[in-house]
């Protein structure tokens, strides 16, 4: 499990395996992933397309789409475990006390109805308010995310704003209902980057203001940087690495973690050559035995395909799957 | 055998000299890298091993037909090859009518007049005129069959005429032929279909005519679609940038790209066609008796439905059957033609 | 790399405008989107030029401007002095054999329908290049330089991955031996690992090849590794012009202050010491740009009524480092201004 700290932790995901069934063959989407978000912090999780990232984050919610179903693992929020809830009590939950904000707006938002009526459809259905109060309240909202003339954007429809204001109108929506805990997947890559930063520094003025748990999906390192307090790195499904971000950052201890980094272009030394990853991610359907980056990583030794690889704590709040970390 | 050379091929003139892809040099995993790392292992992120001799050299690039590619992904779909074989059974016997046929279809035995199935010598029985029915069957099915293929065939060739050049050139042109075949939308294509008819009068022609003109505008629409979809692919703009004229990249590139979905389509619409053309031939709108179709022998039994109903069934029956085969038929093409449905 | 005599590219007063389709019924003056509204830039021989900007700053559709796949509104582009307009076919099609592209996303880049090896063989086979055993010849050497294998050129596009794609695109992009390359956002739908491989290839062919690229982005990262020079846009303008060296040092216009500050980098010691700015306000549309300085609605720096009311020239502010900006102005509007603009020069 992971390291105890002062605060109290919101979510605490342990263990959890969320597979896919078809038709001939075994998608393991995720393979015993653990994490936790205090109040007040916020987790990214990091990692390529197709590290299962967003399926862990759709199985906290139970929103995870046929034939896709969490097969092992517990879910805790504050304490409540979310797995035993009926779906009721999740649909409840959803929206309300934790919310989540989509990658793409465009699609997420309904296209016929009006931006009032989208903030306040979460209002009047949890908390009963009239759609005058909703509509007031979704006001308060826009300006709280920072929209210009929030009265007048009441009345348009998604499709009459920027993607830069689409998505703020959805972190409205997630916070309508003074969420505890906030989930985003991916919300800024479809961003213009001086719009991206805009969001990124709104989420942290809530985050302060308001006292939330975020935990935000990305596969950019640079958003982790400037945006998180922890991350957690994950490959084929799998914890790699987590830990605070300068440490895992500055002074990565699994190989992923540093591969991903070096292949990053670096601001300010164009100079240093850039080293991709060779090799492919595994196919989830077929993931090999042992550490699943065995087959592409410089350290490896037989040992480390024989057996699957623990994950294992130290004292600093840091955690690695590896048998030869670094450092 | 030596490497092409930019300053020998073709006249293609290049002062430079510089591009030229040396032999000698290992372009294996090519760019270089501090680590040691980052060449690509071929055995991991390509395909089979190099064997060392010239002919399994040879081998490894020949790739299969498109034929057996095809061939190869459409029997994966048992269901679409058991249509497709009724379908060739059927086509077959029509074809084979003048041998297969038991009796003439057009004479009848009043004696026998509505004798059911398994009568002696009549294994479809009668008709109300005494007519064999299976070979009524099989002579009708020359009509039917006809009635419903040749006018997708014409109607998918002006079609995809129509929609590619609609769709390429866009703007006033699109406007006009599309918006001129809107006009027919307006009209349900079974009424339009009888409303021509009824015009030209009866006889294969002008029911063959009567359906062309009904179809153009639905596989248009389907031809178009896909034109606009491929036009705006970024692979219409390498070929652009490549210089090739517009001709070239219609014929390349658009075209082959709007065959697939006009011929599934197309296979959908026989289907269709063939119980329209039923239908018309029903209403007396089609064929001249004594001329056997399939919508005739319908059409026909239709006042001995309580005594004897297999004059209309069995044609009913036969038409269902092919009319679905067609349609089956047309998914399972559908899957096929798809490249990334392939494998 | 230093410009050769002329420069290999020429962009000379350049105007887009698109002309939005009104309904029947509408009223008033017609729309335009200004795509681009007269900018002016150079492409030395064997330079790298970064295009960079965010949404509706128009370097895509400069640059397809120069791929002739859109005609200008108004303006020039020169290629080795002369103009690309106008051309005879013949001209045009040697233009096109000089020039090449690569596209943004490789799904859509490569005909499904086609295998790669014929993928990579349609410039040759239209421009009548390399005829013959030569032609397969060049094929698979074009896909061993690339950093795939020679035996897949019978595969179909679906069967690579994305960065693989883009590596079929940059061999159809070299089939022709073009002088030029222009690249529209080659590594943004990648994953980190493939952008890594793609711009390390580019590298590489570059020099082996003595490329000139023009490289469109919206990562600056991205440019910094491959690009000489850097052109930053905005809503169809030009900026700031420098080396890309001198650009990160001394980031004259406040767009691209704000741009350089707002690209996410993972080393936390960078992203804790540098200055951050958070522009305010959203990209206002290309159909009705601001007025004078077209940034002048989320400046930082704004300075005053000039801002609003004149437009900005393009001016060499150091040696090489062009900005449009009255932070720069050869005559300040007022002392205060001059005071609160020595400190951005500092």
């Amino acid at each position: 499990m992971t390291a105890a700290v002062a605060a109290p932790a919101l979510l605490e995901v342990e263990d959890l395996h969320t597979h896919f069934q078809l038709k001939n063959k075994l998608v393991r989407a995720v393979n015993g992933v653990s994490f936790a978000v205090r109040r007040g912090e916020i987790l990214g999780i990091a990692g390529e397309s197709g590290a299962g990232k967003s399926v862990a984050c759709l199985s906290i919610l139970r929103l995870v789409p046929n034939p896709g179903r969490i097969v092992r693992g517990g879910i805790r929020f504050t304490g409540q475990d979310l797995l035993a809830k009926s779906e009721r009590e999740m649909r409840d939950l959803r929206g309300q006390t934790v919310s989540m904000v989509f990658e793409d707006p465009l699609n997420s938002l309904d296209p016929a109805f009006k931006v009032g009526d989208l903030i306040g459809e979460a209002l009047t259905l949890h908390k009963g308010l009239s759609r005058r109060d909703a509509w007031k309240k979704a006001g308060e909202l826009l300006r709280l995310v920072g929209i210009p003339d929030p009265d007048r954007r009441l009345d348009n429809y998604p499709h009459e704003l920027s993607g830069g204001m689409q998505q703020r109108v959805m972190i409205a929506i997630a916070l309508s209902c003074d969420p505890a805990l906030l989930i985003a997947d991916n919300p800024t890559t479809a961003l213009d980057v001086t719009i991206q930063i805009q969001i990124l520094d709104l989420v942290k003025q809530l985050r302060d203001r308001l006292g939330m748990g975020v935990l935000w999906i990305t596969h950019d390192l640079g958003v982790v940087a400037k945006l998180c307090d922890r991350v957690v790195i994950m490959y084929a499904g799998e914890v790699m690495e987590e830990g605070d971000v300068y440490g895992v950052l500055k002074r990565p201890r699994h190989p992923y973690t540093r591969r991903l980094i070096d292949a990053l272009p670096k601001l300010g030394r164009p100079e240093q050559r850039l080293m991709p990853i060779e090799g492919r991610p595994p196919d989830p359907a077929n993931l090999p035995s042992g550490c699943p980056f065995a087959p592409r990583c410089y350290k490896a030794q037989p040992a480390c395909e024989e057996r699957a690889v623990p994950l294992v704590q130290s004292g600093d709040g840091r955690a690695v799957r590896c048998l030869f970390p670094e450092d | 055998m030596s490497v092409a050379k930019v300053d020998k091929d073709g006249g293609y003139p290049d002062e430079r000299g510089a591009g030229r892809l040396d032999k000698d040099r290992d372009y294996r995993g090519a760019y270089p890298d501090e680590s040691g790392a980052g060449r690509l292992d071929l055995k991991e992120a390509t395909g089979p091993r190099i064997e060392a001799d010239a002919a399994a050299e040879q081998a490894m690039f020949r790739r299969p037909s498109e034929w057996r590619i095809f061939w190869e992904a459409f029997s994966r779909d048992r269901l679409a090859v058991g249509a497709a074989a009724v379908i060739g059974l059927v086509c077959l016997a029509s074809v084979l009518a003048p041998i297969l046929s038991p009796y003439d279809p057009t004479v009848g035995d009043n004696s026998l007049r509505l004798a059911p199935i398994g009568t002696l010598g009549h294994v479809l029985g009668l008709d109300g005129q005494g007519r064999d029915i299976l070979s009524r069957l099989l002579w009708g099915g020359r009509v039917s069959l006809i009635i419903a293929l040749l006018p997708v065939a014409v109607a998918s060739v002006i079609s995809v005429l129509l929609g590619l050049v609609a769709g390429f050139a866009g703007g006033k042109v699109d406007m006009i032929i599309m918006r001129t075949l809107d006009v027919f939308f307006a009209f349900p294509a079974v009424l339009l279909a009888v409303a021509i008819a009824g015009v030209l009068g009866p006889g294969m022609l002008n029911v063959m005519l009567s359906l062309t003109i009904v179809l153009v505008p639905y596989i248009s629409r389907v031809a178009y679609m896909a034109t606009v979809t491929v036009k705006n692919e970024l692979f219409v703009d390498q070929a652009r940038v490549s210089g090739a004229r517009p001709a070239q990249i219609l014929f390349h590139h658009i075209l082959p790209n709007t065959l697939s979905p006009v011929i599934v389509y197309g296979s959908t619409l026989v289907g269709i066609m063939i119980v329209l053309g039923a239908g018309l031939s029903f209403l007396g709108l089609g064929i001249t008796p004594p001329r056997p179709d399939w919508g005739i022998m319908c059409a026909d039994g239709r006042n001995f439905l309580s005594v004897a109903p297999h004059v209309s069934a069995v044609p009913g029956i036969v038409l269902i059957l092919v009319a679905m085969s067609f349609n089956i038929v047309g998914d399972g093409l559908r899957d096929a033609l798809d490249p990334k449905l392939r494998k | 790399m230093p410009a050769a005599t002329t420069p290999l590219i020429q962009v000379k007063r350049l105007v887009k405008h698109f002309p939005v389709r009104r309904g029947f019924l509408d009223r008033g003056p017609a729309a335009a989107v200004r795509a681009v509204d007269d900018i002016s830039f150079d492409i030395g021989s064997g330079e790298t030029v970064g295009l960079v900007g965010e949404s509706g700053c128009g370097k895509t559709t400069t640059g397809r401007m120069i791929m002739k796949l859109l005609a200008p509104t108004s303006g020039d582009i020169l290629f080795d002095g002369q103009p690309i307009g106008g051309l005879s076919f013949e001209q045009e099609r040697a233009y096109r054999r000089q020039v090449q592209m690569v596209f943004q996303d490789p799904f859509s880049s490569l005909n499904p329908r086609m295998t790669v090896g014929s993928i990579i063989g349609y410039p040759m086979r239209i421009q009548n290049a390399y005829p013959g055993a030569a032609r397969d010849a060049r094929i698979r050497e074009l896909l061993e330089l690339v950093g795939l294998s020679r035996y897949q050129a019978s595969w179909y596009p679906h069967e690579f991955s994305g960065g693989e794609r883009q590596r079929v695109g940059i061999a159809t992009a070299l089939a022709l031996n073009p002088k030029f390359i222009f690249c529209d956002e080659p590594v943004s739908s990648l994953d980190v690992s493939a952008q890594a491989q793609i711009l390390n290839l580019l590298k590489d062919i570059r020099s082996e090849f003595s490329l000139t690229i023009l490289m469109v982005t919206h990562n600056l990262s991205v440019v910094e590794y491959l690009a000489d020079r850097v052109v930053v846009m905005y809503l169809g303008k030009i900026v700031e012009v420098a080396r890309t060296a001198d650009l990160y040092q001394e980031t004259l216009h406040p767009y691209s202050k704000a741009l350089v500050s707002a690209i996410p980098t993972p080393d936390p010691d960078v992203e804790r010491s540098r200055e951050q700015i958070i522009l305010r306000g959203e990209i206002p549309s290309p159909l009705d740009p601001p007025s004078g300085c077209r940034f002048h609605t989320r400046c930082q720096s704004f300075i005053g009524d000039v801002c609003r009311d004149v437009e900005p020239d393009l001016r060499e502010v150091r040696p090489g480092h062009f900005t449009a900006c009255h932070l720069y102005a050869e005559r300040p509007v007022s002392a205060s201004a001059v005071a609160g603009a020595a400190g951005q020069l500092a």
